[in-house]
Formats: structure tokens, sequence, C-alpha cells
């Protein structure tokens, strides 16, 4: 008997391995061999087209440490990515508490709210290119509308805000996703423990802060990791809407290294910045991930 | 046992697939271009062995004529009934038409015939050994000789310009009617007609700033207006001839802040998108607007209403010339396996009935020998060019990077910054790209 069930673990554990084949190679094609591919161009002068390549040693490396517009671009993603990150996860986890309940209505709202997450990131940024239009965009013409002229903007221009404008964009789509995780969160919280607190005389701040806050602590370091790698990743909306304009106001890494690589044809350099991305998000990601272990 | 083997299967899977996708990827082992030749002639030839007809490909990004091009490629495919052109407009984003085009090419996929700018983007695919000499072809005879010289490198002929633009301000004839304006001729009525929109409640010249490349259609204006006989005013930037905190270029860069300080553009240019200032143009909110001759038929499509005209912009203390900003140049593949048939479409393309065809359906000035447009629009923009005129300079620079510190200098000018530290900013930039530039030419 004791035969048989070996028999039956090391075929399954082969049949495992076999069905392992398949994910692992997608992904050594389609993840690991483009990075490592990355990784071996970083040190190689090359223009995309031409045959040759320069070999250059650290020099794409030490070419990004001295570019100033390489240190804007980590400043704007840095601010980006804050943003981004308190925003979407305050107001996700607002959002959750006030429609956790299972009525119609509050169904009616979470699809609501996650409505945007199903937009493309094009239509996102052209919706989102109007609103902010400085002469006919909505935003401009609300806040003249309620005698707030003072208010208006040229959003995606004014250096000192086009980062945090954008941000907003990012913010308005993923709220959507944060709402459902701390929904997912908020559910999983068993129902006793309000009972106790309540009979030991808790309020509902009380309840909020020492009930809800403590058995979310895992929800919210997912939407914390899950934001943060958004954050350090954004391209797509600051594409569309500014292309990191005007004078690299609101250049992010990925715009950045987008540029090097198309507009410049610097593909050596473009990978040398994709490189540190990489390794920047990882870092990042790693800490966090320790975060969430040790308080789990 | 069967674990090892698994994991030995597993691993042989894997390396299998990582030498199939790295092999190219290795610069070491670059396959020889007779090889790459060889290896799209067999599977052209398979390709017309089995149709019975040669396929070639036409790259654009010009999707505005895209119904045109099909016009013509019909008219073309009766005439060569053995030959079928597939027309391919990517992208109107030169970054994303470039990024594609360069894959075909390298991939050697359906690129035979592609349109190219002339300047930074023809010399880079020139030296990658893409772009078919063109010289003893017989092609240029077909074309007026003031319009080759700007896609010769090397003294080889690789593109032919198809046809031409120039930037211009365009006026609302109707508003200026109705605020008994005429047409600007010096830099004081253009002041003048700004201030007299501005109190009448329009926008005065629209502009669309927050698109760096829209700031060119301003300094490489003035630039020509002030040195007209220097079409390389640009290139000696580059090779560090001249220097950003000199004359002319401070001069020039001065126009643009003085242009600010006397209300010229829209409140919030700088965030205003390029398609924004066309739109507000053609809805009337603005009176006048900056752009180029290219926007005459996309201006007519948003408002078949629309009545304007042109002028170059003067400079504060000097008359405007006319531009001749150069648009796309034909070019032909120089590793096609259908070279025959890409130069044969290329010979349609540069006759006198095409290039009539094109012009006047796409409302722009032909460059091919004994092409006359009766079109009350290009008539406007000939009347650009009835005085002096420049073939703009930017298409004499080698690097694309020198454009965009340009771009970024007269965007900083133009947003309110000092004249004086924003050249010195550009001119350290410069500076450190004569230097890398340098140290490749070394290395």
């Amino acid at each position: 008997m004791e035969e048989m069930d070996k028999r039956i673990n090391k075929r399954r554990f082969n049949t495992t391995y076999l069905f392992l084949i398949a994910p692992l190679a997608i992904y050594t094609v389609f993840f690991v061999m483009p990075n490592v591919n990355s990784l071996i161009f970083s040190f190689y002068k090359w223009d995309g087209i031409a045959p040759a390549k320069v070999f250059v040693g650290f020099d794409n490396y030490i070419k990004m440490a001295n570019d100033p517009v390489f240190w804007k671009a980590i400043l704007n993603t840095v601010k980006y990515t804050v943003t981004l990150v308190v925003f979407q996860t305050l107001i996700g986890l607002l959002l959750a508490v006030l429609i956790f309940k299972t009525s119609k209505i509050h169904n009616f709202f979470r699809t609501l709210y996650f409505l945007p997450s199903v937009l493309s990131a094009v239509t996102v940024g052209l919706i989102w290119g109007f609103i902010y239009d400085p002469n006919m965009g909505a935003l401009n013409k609300f806040l003249e509308a309620i005698g707030l002229e003072n208010l208006t903007h040229s959003w995606l221009s004014d250096e000192k805000i086009v980062i945090y404008a954008l941000a907003f964009v990012h913010v308005w789509v993923g709220v959507g996703q944060s709402v459902v995780l701390f929904v997912a969160g908020l559910q999983n919280i068993p129902y006793e423990l309000y009972e106790s607190a309540r009979i030991d005389g808790a309020g509902p701040w009380k309840q909020f802060t020492r009930v809800t806050m403590p058995m979310l602590r895992s929800t919210t370091l997912i939407v914390l990791v899950l934001t943060t790698i958004g954050g350090f990743k954004c391209f797509d909306y600051v594409f569309v809407m500014t292309g990191g304009g005007a004078t690299h106001s609101s250049e992010v890494l990925s715009t950045f290294l987008y540029k090097e690589a198309y507009a410049y044809s610097e593909f050596g350099y473009s990978a040398a910045i994709s490189v540190t991305l990489l390794i920047i998000v990882s870092i990042i990601t790693v800490v966090q991930m320790r975060l969430l272990r040790k308080k789990t | 046992m069967k674990k090892a083997i698994c994991i030995l299967l597993m691993l042989t899977i894997l390396c299998m697939l990582f030498v199939a996708c790295s092999a190219s990827d290795n610069p070491e082992e670059e396959v020889s271009e007779d090889e790459q030749q060889e290896g799209v002639d067999s599977a052209s030839e398979r390709k017309e062995e089995a149709t019975g007809e040669t396929k070639i490909n036409f790259i654009t990004w010009r999707a505005e004529d895209a119904d045109v091009l099909k016009e013509m490629i019909a008219m073309f495919e009766a005439e060569n009934p053995d030959i079928k052109v597939n027309l391919e407009i990517t992208s109107s984003d030169m970054t994303e038409y470039y990024t594609i085009l360069k894959s075909r090419l390298v991939s050697n996929e359906g690129a035979d015939v592609f349109h190219c700018h002339a300047g930074p983007y023809l010399d880079q695919l020139v030296k990658a050994g893409y772009c078919k000499d063109l010289t003893d072809t017989g092609l240029a005879d077909l074309y007026e000789p003031e319009f080759l010289e700007i896609d010769v490198i090397d003294d080889k002929l690789y593109g032919l310009l198809q046809t031409y633009n120039s930037f211009a301000i365009f006026y609302n004839l109707k508003i200026f009617d109705e605020l008994g304006l005429q047409k600007p001729t010096s830099y004081a009525d253009v002041v003048n007609a700004a201030k007299v929109s501005a109190d009448a409640g329009y926008m005065p010249i629209a502009a669309g700033f927050a698109e760096a490349w829209t700031t060119s259609m301003l300094y490489e204006q003035m630039m020509a207006n002030y040195v007209p006989d220097d079409p390389m005013v640009f290139r000696k930037l580059e090779t560090g001839e001249a220097k950003l905190t000199d004359e002319p270029y401070v001069t020039m860069m001065t126009d643009l802040a003085t242009m600010v300080e006397d209300g010229l553009f829209q409140k919030n240019a700088m965030g205003t998108k390029y398609d924004a200032s066309l739109s507000l143009f053609a809805m009337g909110e603005a009176s006048m607007l900056i752009t180029g001759t290219w926007s005459v038929g996309g201006l007519k499509e948003m408002d078949e209403t629309l009545e304007f005209g042109l002028f170059s912009m003067p400079g504060v203390n000097v008359p405007a010339v006319g531009i001749i900003s150069p648009s796309q140049s034909i070019c032909v593949n120089a590793k096609s396996a259908n070279d025959e048939a890409a130069m044969k479409f290329t010979e349609y393309l540069s006759s006198i009935d095409a290039g009539t065809f094109y012009c006047e359906q796409t409302k722009q000035a032909p460059t091919v020998k004994g092409v006359t447009v009766a079109s009350p629009e290009l008539s406007e923009v000939s009347k650009l060019m009835e005085g002096d005129t420049v073939m703009l300079a930017d298409s004499y620079v080698q690097d694309p990077r020198m454009v965009s510190i340009m771009d970024e200098v007269s965007a900083l000018i133009l947003g309110g910054e000092d004249v004086k530290t924003s050249l010195e900013e550009g001119q350290r930039q410069i500076d450190a790209l004569i230097a890398e530039n340098q140290d490749e030419q070394t290395n």
C-alpha cells in the first residue's frame, strides 16, 4: 500500500514538472530573455538598425549618471509614484468601506468605480487630454463657471503641477482595482470581531482603527506593492498626454528610455536605463514583500 | 530517475528556445547581407511562383493622403497588371513610424518603397545600407534640380522629394474683414492684428506649443528671415563652428520672447496641443494660426466654408522670406527582393500624371518637372514663394538631438524663461552632444 502511494506521488510529481514546462518556457522567452538581452545591449553602442554594435563597457551607465534628464525623470517618477500610492490607497480604502454592503446600489457603485480600469490607456489619455485642455477643456470651463477663474491652469504644461495632474489620471483609473481588493479584504474579516468590539464599547472610528485596519494589513500591503510597481512603470498616460514634455517637466523613466531608443536611436543607452528601472522596481518590490511577510 | 529525466527534458527545451531566439542577437554572429538577400530572394520567388504576380509594399505615415494614394496605386496596377502594390500606412507619429519602418527593413519584411524625411532619418538609413542609390537611374531627370540636393549624401542621390511645404501664419478672412484688418506685411501689422483680435474677443495666433516640434515653425522662420543666405546655420551649431550664445541666434531667440511679450499667441499656448490649435482656428475662436501649408487640406476638411489667407511670419526688425520645408522623400529599399517592380512604381510616382494628381488632391506643392496645379489653395501657397525663399535649414542637421535641443530652448523662451539663461543651457547641451559625437568618432 505504502509502495503504491509512493508511486502515485512520484507520478504526480513528474506530471507537475511536465505541466510546468509550458509556462516556464513562455516566461523564459517573454520575460527572462528580453531582460537578458537588455542587459547585454546596455554594454553596447547601437542605433537599432546598423548591423555593427560597438562594445562600450559601462559607458552607457556613466552617461546616465551624468545626464540631468535622467535625474529629472527619476524625481518625476518618484513624485508620480508617491502621489499614486497615497491617493489610490486612501481613496480606494475609503470607497471600499463606504460601499461594503451587499445591495444592488452598492454593486452598482463597485462597477462604477471599476469602469475606468477597463478603458484602454490611449482612450483614457485622450479623454483627460481634452478635459485638461487649457482653452476648451472641461476642467477650466467648470472652474470658470463656478467663479473660480483664478484656479484655472494650463494643467499639462505648468511644470509645477503637470506630474500630479498625470498621476491623478492614473489614480482615477486604478482606484477601482483598489476598491475591489479592499472589499475582498473586508469580506474576510469575521463579523464576531466587530460584535466583541461593540460589546467592549468601541464606536465606529475605534472599530475601524482597531479591527478593520489591522485585519486589512495584508490587503493594504498588496495594494501598496501593486500601485508602487504601477507608478514606477508608468508610461501610457504620460506618453499620450504630454510625451514627457514640456522641456522634460513630465519626463518619467519609461518615456525617457522610449525616446532614447526610438527618437534618438540610442538603443544601448535606453537598455541601460531599462536595466536600472528593473533594478529599482525589483528592490522596492522585495522590500515591500518582506514587510508584507513580517507583518502577516 | 524519472524526476531527473523530467528536469533534463525541461532544461533541454529551455536551452533550445534560448538558442533559437538569441542567435541573431549575438553581435559577433551577424548574418551577412548576401545571406539575408538570398533568404529574401528565395521567399519572394516562392511567392511569385504561387501567385503569378510581384507584390511590393509601400510604407508611409501619410494617413491624410490614404484615399489619394489608393487611387494612384489603382491607376498604376491597371497599367502594370503583373505588379500588386500593398499600401501600408503605419503611424502619423514620426517616432513610431520610423520604429516600424526600421523593424521592417531590418527583418526584410515588406518595405520595398517607403517615405522618409531628408536629414537625420535618411542619413541613418543610408548608413545602414537600406536606401538604394538612385543617382544613375534617370529618375533625377524627372525632378526640378533644386529639390534634389536635400536627398544627396556623399554625392549620391538616395531619395526623391515628392512635395514641399512652407511654414505660414493662416488668417481667417471672415474675421479679418469683420475687424477691418488687412493681410499683415510687417511685424507691426501682426502685432496690430493680434491686438485688434484680442480686443474683439478673438484669440490672436493659435499656437500648439505643447508639442515641442511646433516651436520649430517659428524659430526656423525667424532664422531664415535673418540669414536667408545661410541654410547651414543650424548645422554650424552641431559642428561647433558657431555657438547658440552668438549672433544671429541671440537676435532670433530674442524675437520669440518679444512676440510673447507683444501678446501674439493665445493664453496657454504652451499647454495647447497642435491639433487643438487647428480646431481653435477652424472653429473661428482664433483669428490666426501658426502651422504649415500641409494643413490646408485638413482645415478645409474641418470646415468647407472656412476661408483663409497665408503670410510668412516676419521678424521683429526684418521682413519675411518664404521657406521651403521638404515633405516626404520617396526611397527604394536597397535590399528589396522586388527591385524591378519597386523601381517601376517609383518611376510612376515620379511621372507628371501621378505628380499632378497627387499635388492637386493633397494641396501640396510639386517638385516633379512639368507639374502645374491650378488649385486656389495652392496658389495661396505659391504666393509665399514669390519673394526670397530658403530651403529649410534643420534638414541639414545630422543628429536628431540637435533639433530637440533647439525645440526645447525655444519652448523655454516661449514659456517665459530668460533668453540668456535658456541659450546658455542650450549651448551646454550642444557642447555635451558634440563631445559625445567626437568620442564616438574617435572610438
